[in-house]
């Protein structure tokens, strides 16, 4: 390929690696074997499944019915998966490891569950199911060509689908984690699509062996095209002989098969064992700044590494650089309520957080690669020290590893006091739903609130329930409200009169009253939602109700040992897909929310975490998730209950979420829109230029975050070390070597 | 002496930095040092070269690599140089000329070069020496050499090379059947240097037809003299994709693959005891030969073999002059610290001496100050260079008179000394360099905990070594653990190391470790050996040692330490039932293996005084365990556990630990049959996983999520194949994964 054309793949390279570009462009293996190798096999796989299905006679009769078997439609999109994914698996085998084996596997799986969505949904619409799959798979596998200026990117789009009443342009990642020039590099897919005619929604699927995030991209503009066409003009350079920045995120070289090469030909970039390597320094307060100000903000990224050119949204950013060790944290007691440690500032001095600032609830931004979860893994174990029980909502598998603490070789010498006490407190429990490896947990999607409650609140308790199982119960849009207000109903009667609630006592309820005159719901509809609601009692959905020891956020937040503090992890990967992952959550934040009413104001119970809320609390679209962490969040300070969320961007979240945290900390940023955002929710503090700091937020330092205090002070904090593992992401079996079997057995044994 | 000025652009007449000087320090301080690396891990790591660095020596072993190709001529090379003075960045540099050569024409031409650890066991020299030059030259060329679409490795390419070569001799020959001359035409009439890929295909498409006869041709041919059984197995090389050449090249690396993968290989031999190490050997360097492409051995860091005694280095020596006397052609580097090499060689047998006086030994001399010069101003070049913005002086913040001021004052003599130096002087604040007195010393303990560090990250992400070599290096440092506890008293499991010795077994000449444990009144001697063998025949004769060792009454228990990820042939895992209560399995997981490699890569370049001064292996191993490495430690604890658990528990533990379950002593559970009936069982079990969990997994994955032992999924897992419903192949450490087939999906 000439200096002047590149592929899509080659702009994806550049920006995680501006010199693994140009050692690709040597014929250098630049992606380490292992699960990311599997990236080209997933493709095949989805163009198989892509393909097939327009002919596949097994997959049109299922879909010929308009609710087909969501199950079977699995099965044979899998089967379809499977030809291309097997033949792929066969040739690389002696390369990888076996683990990384059935993590394809499960990707291919994930994949296969994904497309039965939009093909279920369809069915109903369409004819047949010959014209439901038309009607759904548009395009897979075409070409694009893109032009910019003298320079041309050519790509090929995975799939062009129908869903929803919109044309989506679906690009397939097998890794976690979005990086904007990514959702760049789709939407200008979609530019193209546009300048022949066609409108499409561009989005990233990024499907792996535990989960599904979709990502959708923002409509294209003109800056945008603008921004690339930079990228690829330093493209051009870097091939031509410009010396390459090295990557933004020095994981990258931990595990890059041409780290070799790339050291002989530019250098290092991690310092060998026996180097020192210095922080960048922060420049002293300005020589007219009051005494005892705090320090400027850091210069722009491009005056720190001046061989780094100015980044821009899909340019890579500065190389970070970490402090070899952490300065020791003074001599923080990790008694009682002692102040949480969260790191260091400019100055090297401790940088801390009192305990009930986390009942103003903490908000993490930052980039894929910020070291957002990083630092909120700080705060959870921090919380935990000071003897406040948490409950985090693991959507990664990456939350879980908070039960295992770091080894004398990982842990920094100054950290093995809080490590040796994080080790000696906390009282670890995986929590499993749908699933046996770690301690399973079953919901009552009706669990009724106890104590006085005003009726307001009553009401509120009834409506999250009805939510809860309308979110597993189908009903038909336009009765959609009244069912929902006819089961509030009943629920609400029920609250005060009885302790438990089940299904099957709703529905002998319901069907007690058959006779009676409803003002909200006909017979002929209270019949189907008898129906739809029996369907809860049978079959697989039924497990998640009544497999496992029923959750009781009383029990989960009181320590079996004395002494302890309970770390509660809820793996939601046990989950099949995302409807059920938020259909659970809700259950659990309306139990959170019915138990809270229940506490007395004082000091910090309970910190609920949340890695990567975006999709329980978006901007737009009402959830029953959202609805109850907004409640929980404007209310929880009251009664003890804490919040620690994470997010990539603030437009990820409803912004009235966002305004109940106190906290704020910001990481790396990709994206310059995020600028403008993080300005408002800093606010102008006196003697910080926090406009200037900002700036430095577009490819800042992994681990280094512009932190705004509940107090209202701003300033830089470089996150301490961890003092438990974060490594890759845990699934089943890791989750089962660490429950042991007998805190597995007696968890079951109170079912 | 006097401190020379500095250079004017860098500093304010009242000498605070400039702006300009300050950006670059904060560049320097900010960043990885120039001064980076001043030892070597191995000689997969590289750093700057300077050409007339031991330019002598270089010389030297070119002209031998290049005799080795032209003239067919055989060396011997010793090179001595004291710790620090460049021999791994030697070796490393001629990796790199290797490397380069297979890429592009390089004036020295095509070489494959490997390097060789120091041994682990007295009785493997050959297998030891066979798997490691098979293992790295399986390792993928960087960059673009592809001959097929899967051939990019230098022994898939020197293979290719020499069948080439033997079709070439068969259709010159005149002798040779014309039909099979005629077929070899179009084979031969394309140059392999120019179109090796073209000259693949045409002898792929043509082995259909003439690959019987080729063989048959070849062997009668006398210029060859090939071993018949070995050759005959690697002329399957055109017949199989890639699956089948891995194969080849495991069995040909001294693999000991299990029966049904010979079976497709067409033999019955395998190359894993030191009669078939050597054969395989010989016959991969007589290939190497007719490639064309001489394989340079390169023995590394010899002074860490000293550690198995006398006996070993006279065994090492003693192979590598009969390889030097076997295998024309090849070029034998032995790389030794000076002064302990006169030491070494008077130990050696004569015949051996008498070898290693043909070349004169090639002494790494110190630096002088000029090549120290240039060492430097290569370092500072290499670093600014790679900087967009970096000035124009690439020796900031340096001169060559500073340098030379610094080098003369401090006597820096050999390259680590000097790249040490200078780390540190480029660390210390720009206004105390010209006071600066020289690199403070790390605390040993710091450094090696940081050694450790490193070295695990290396064995996380470096090419898997062979299973076998897997085994060795378990029952090698687990031995060397052992000796550390014997010697400082150290608590194991809450008993006390009294003995530990290697135990050679006269009859087999196959070396174990007799260990003596006491806790309290008990007191056990304990037969240990590591062994990954998936031969039935090869692991069932280890079971048939350990037999011996039990009814001679040379031990009470006996301990088999064996990959986690690895099941027993079945020949071998009836024999361990057998021996129970005495004898017992113990597993060996994949971050314990790391750990362990980890330990060893330690101990050597301790052993070759790489750690530091003062840190010897004893030291090192010391500071190792006080820097508790937690799972080879553990490995350690469990054994012996196993042996003092009392021998109705050790009976459990050794069926369940088959069984692939917990061995605590409590837990009761009986084995699992392997009976017809069971293996359908546990096939329908696995089936029904793979159809509706996971479609591809491993079998101690497996094993794991049906509650099976390893050995029965393995039994199922051969039934299922069989049945064409699964297909088993090898991961990266050939370990068994079960793909379900796509025509299997559905019941």
């Amino acid at each position: 390929m000439s200096d002047s054309s590149f592929s899509v793949t080659e702009v994806v390279t550049a920006t995680r690696c501006a010199r693994q570009l140009v050692l690709a462009r040597r014929g250098l293996r630049v992606v380490p074997y292992g699960a990311d190798a599997f990236g080209t096999a997933a493709h095949v796989a989805l163009a198989a499944v892509a393909n097939g299905a327009r002919t596949d006679a097994e997959l049109h009769a299922l879909l010929d019915y308009p609710l087909p078997d969501r199950a079977r439609v699995i099965q044979s999109l899998f089967r379809l998966a499977l030809g291309g994914a097997y033949a792929h698996a066969k040739k690389v085998a002696n390369r990888v490891d076996g683990g990384d084996l059935s993590r394809f596997a499960d990707t291919v799986l994930r994949l296969a569950t994904l497309l039965a969505q939009p093909l279920t949904r369809m069915s109903g619409e369409a004819k047949n199911g010959k014209e439901a799959v038309e009607s759904v798979f548009l395009a897979s596998e075409e070409d694009v060509t893109l032009t910019l200026g003298e320079i041309t990117v050519r790509g090929r789009i995975d799939l062009m689908c129908r869903d929803a009443a919109e044309t989506w342009l679906w690009d397939l990642k097998t890794y976690a984690g979005t990086h904007d020039a990514e959702l760049e590099q789709v939407r200008v897919y979609a530019m193209a699509y546009a300048a022949m005619g066609k409108r499409v929604r561009p989005a990233l699927w990024h499907v792996t062996r535990d989960r599904i995030e979709i990502r959708n991209a923002d409509p294209v503009g003109d800056a945008d095209v603008a921004q690339l066409g930079k990228l690829v003009t330093l493209m051009r350079s870097w091939v031509g002989g410009a010396p390459p920045p090295p990557a933004p995120d020095l994981g990258t070289c931990r595990t890059c098969p041409a780290r070799n090469e790339c050291w002989r030909t530019w250098g290092r970039t991690l310092p060998d064992e026996t180097d020192q390597v210095r922080p960048p320094t922060m420049p002293p307060p300005p020589p007219d700044a009051p005494p005892g100000a705090p320090p400027a903000a850091p210069p722009p990224a491009e005056a720190k590494v001046p061989h780094v050119v100015a980044p821009k949204v899909a340019l890579p950013p500065e190389a970070p650089t970490r402090s070899p060790s952490t300065p020791k944290p003074h001599d923080f007691s990790v008694e009682g309520t002692a102040p949480l440690y969260l790191g260091t500032d400019p100055k090297k001095q401790p940088v801390t957080l009192d305990p009930m600032d986390l009942t103003r609830h903490v908000a993490v931004f930052g980039a894929s690669g910020s070291g957002k979860t990083y630092f909120a893994k700080s705060i959870v174990e921090e919380a935990l020290l000071a003897g406040i029980p948490v409950i985090a909502f693991d959507v990664q598998g990456d939350i879980l590893p908070l039960a295992v603490t770091r080894d004398d070789t990982k842990i920094d010498p100054a950290l093995e006091a809080r490590r040796n006490a994080y080790r000696d407190r906390a009282e670890v429990r995986l929590l499993t739903p749908l699933n046996d490896a770690g301690l399973r947990v079953a919901m009552n999607p009706m669990k009724l609130p106890k104590g006085d409650l005003t009726p307001e609140r009553r009401s509120i308790c009834a409506e999250a329930a009805a939510d809860n199982l309308l979110s597993y119960a189908k009903t038909a849009p336009a009765t959609r409200e009244h069912v929902r207000m006819f089961l509030a109903n009943r629920i609400e009667a029920a609250i005060g009169k009885t302790a438990t609630l089940t299904i099957a006592d709703l529905i002998a309820g319901i069907v007690a009253d058959e006779e009676e005159d409803d003002e909200l719901l006909e017979p002929k509809v209270r019949a189907k939602l008898v129906k739809d609601l029996k369907l809860l009692t049978m079959g697989t959905k039924s497990y998640t109700f009544r497999e496992g020891r029923p959750f009781d956020l009383d029990d989960l937040v009181e320590p079996k040992t004395p002494g302890k503090v309970p770390l509660n992890v809820i793996w939601l990967n046990g989950l099949v897909d995302q409807q059920s992952k938020e259909s659970f959550v809700a259950m659990v934040l309306a139990d959170v929310y019915t138990w809270m009413l229940g506490q007395r104001g004082g000091n910090a119970r309970v910190l609920l975490y949340f890695d990567e809320i975006g999709p329980y609390m978006p901007p737009n679209g009402e959830p029953p998730t959202k609805k109850l962490l907004k409640r929980i969040f404007k209310e929880g300070r009251k009664y003890g209950v804490c919040g620690l969320f994470c997010t990539q961007n603030f437009t990820d979240v409803d912004y009235k979420v966002v305004s109940q945290a106190n906290t704020i900390a910001v990481g790396r940023v990709n994206a310059a829109q995020e600028k403008k955002k993080a300005i408002e929710a800093f606010g102008a503090p006196a003697n910080f230029d926090v406009a200037a700091a900002v700036t430095t937020l577009i490819g800042g330092v992994q681990g280094r975050f512009l932190l705004k205090q509940a107090s209202g002070k701003v300033d830089w904090v470089q996150g301490r070390t961890l003092l438990t593992e974060h490594g890759p992401v845990w699934g089943e079996e890791e989750i089962r070597a660490a429950t042991p079997d007998e805190t597995r057995n007696a968890w079951n044994e109170k079912k | 002496m006097s401190v020379p000025k500095k250079p004017v652009t860098k500093s304010a007449p009242d000498g605070t930095p400039g702006p300009e000087a300050a950006r670059l320090e904060e560049l320097l301080a900010t960043s990885p040092s120039p001064f980076s690396d001043s030892v070597l891990q191995n000689a997969f790591h590289e750093t700057p070269d300077v050409p007339e660095i031991h330019a002598r020596a270089r010389k030297a072993c070119l002209d031998h690599v290049r005799a080795a190709r032209e003239e067919g001529k055989t060396a011997l090379q010793v090179v001595t140089g004291d710790a620090g003075d460049g021999k791994t960045h030697l070796v490393a540099w001629l990796r790199r000329q290797s490397v380069d050569g297979f890429r592009k024409g390089t004036a020295t031409g095509r070489y494959a070069l490997t390097v060789i650890p120091p041994l682990r066991s007295v009785s493997r020299v050959s297998h030891h020496v066979l798997q490691e030059v098979v293992r790295q030259l399986s390792t993928r060329l960087p960059g673009e050499v592809h001959v097929d679409d899967a051939t990019d490795t230098p022994i898939e390419i020197l293979i290719w090379r020499a069948l080439l070569a033997i079709a070439k001799t068969i259709h010159d020959d005149r002798t040779s059947h014309p039909e099979l001359r005629s077929r070899l035409e179009a084979v031969v009439t394309t140059n392999p240097d120019k179109f090796l890929s073209s000259c693949v295909n045409q002898l792929k498409e043509a082995w259909r037809t003439i690959g019987g006869a080729f063989v048959d041709t070849a062997l009668k041919l006398p210029s060859l003299d090939l071993d018949r059984e070995v050759f005959r197995v690697v002329a399957r090389f055109p017949d199989g994709d890639e699956p089948e050449r891995t194969a080849i090249v495991d069995w040909l690396g001294g693999a000991s693959l299990p029966s049904e993968r010979l079976d497709a290989l067409g033999t019955a031999l395998v190359l894993d005891d030191e009669a078939g190490a050597t054969r395989g050997l010989h016959t991969l360097l007589a290939l190497a030969r007719l490639a064309r492409t001489p394989i340079a051995i390169a023995f590394d860091q010899i002074e860490g073999t000293q550690r198995l005694g006398d006996d070993a280095m006279s065994a090492f020596l003693g192979t590598v002059a009969e390889l030097y006397n076997a295998a024309p052609g090849t070029v034998l580097l032995v790389f030794s610290q000076s002064q302990i090499w006169p030491e070494l060689k008077k130990n050696a047998p004569q015949f051996v001496q008498d070898r290693l006086n043909d070349s004169p030994v090639v002494h790494l001399h110190g630096l002088t100050p000029d090549e120290a010069l240039a060492l430097v101003a290569t370092r500072m070049r290499h670093f600014w260079g790679s900087m967009e913005k970096g000035p124009a002086d690439t020796l900031f913040p340096l001169t060559n008179e500073r340098i030379l001021f610094h080098v003369k004052r401090a006597n820096l003599r050999t390259p680590r000394t000097v790249v040490r130096y200078f780390q540190a002087l480029l660390r210390a604040p720009a206004a105390s360099r010209d006071s600066f007195a020289g690199p403070h010393e790390v605390a040993p303990k710091e450094l090696v905990r940081k050694k450790l560090a490193a070295f695990v990250e290396e064995a996380r992400t470096s090419q898997p070594r062979a299973a076998d070599a897997r085994a060795a290096l378990s029952q090698s440092v687990v031995t060397d653990l052992l000796v550390q506890a014997a010697r400082t008293r150290r608590d194991v499991a809450g008993a006390k190391v009294e003995a530990v010795r290697s135990k050679r077994l006269s009859k087999t000449g196959i070396s174990g470790v007799e260990l003596v444990v006491r806790r309290g009144d008990t007191s056990k001697r304990v037969y240990i050996e590591g062994s990954n063998s998936q031969n039935g025949k090869s692991a069932a004769s280890t079971l048939a040692r350990f037999a011996s060792v039990l009814e001679a009454n040379g031990a009470d228990h006996a301990v088999l330490l064996r990959d986690a990820s690895l099941p027993l042939p079945p020949a071998a895992r009836k024999a361990l039932l057998e021996l129970t209560p005495r004898g017992a399995l113990l597993r060996v997981e994949e971050g314990e293996i790391v750990e362990l490699s980890a330990i060893e890569a330690l101990l050597n370049a301790a052993a070759a005084g790489d750690i530091g001064q003062n840190v010897d292996r004893k030291t090192a191993l010391d500071l190792a365990v006080e820097c508790g490495m937690a799972a080879a430690l553990g490995l350690e604890q469990k054994l012996v556990e196993v042996v003092l658990a009392g021998e109705s528990a050790n009976a459990k533990g050794a069926e369940k630990a088959i069984a692939g379950e917990p061995t605590e002593a409590s837990a009761d559970a009986a084995p699992t049959s392997l009976d017809a009936v069971a293996v359908a069982t546990n096939g329908a079990a696995i089936l029904q996983h793979l159809r509706n969990v996971r479609a591809f997994d491993p079998a101690a994955h497996l094993a794991r999520a049906l509650g099976l032992s390893l050995e029965a999924v393995d039994a199922a897992l051969r039934e299922l194949e069989k049945k064409k419903l699964v297909d088993v192949v090898s991961d990266r450490n050939r370990a068994p994964v079960a793909l379900l087939r796509p025509e299997a999906l559905s019941p």
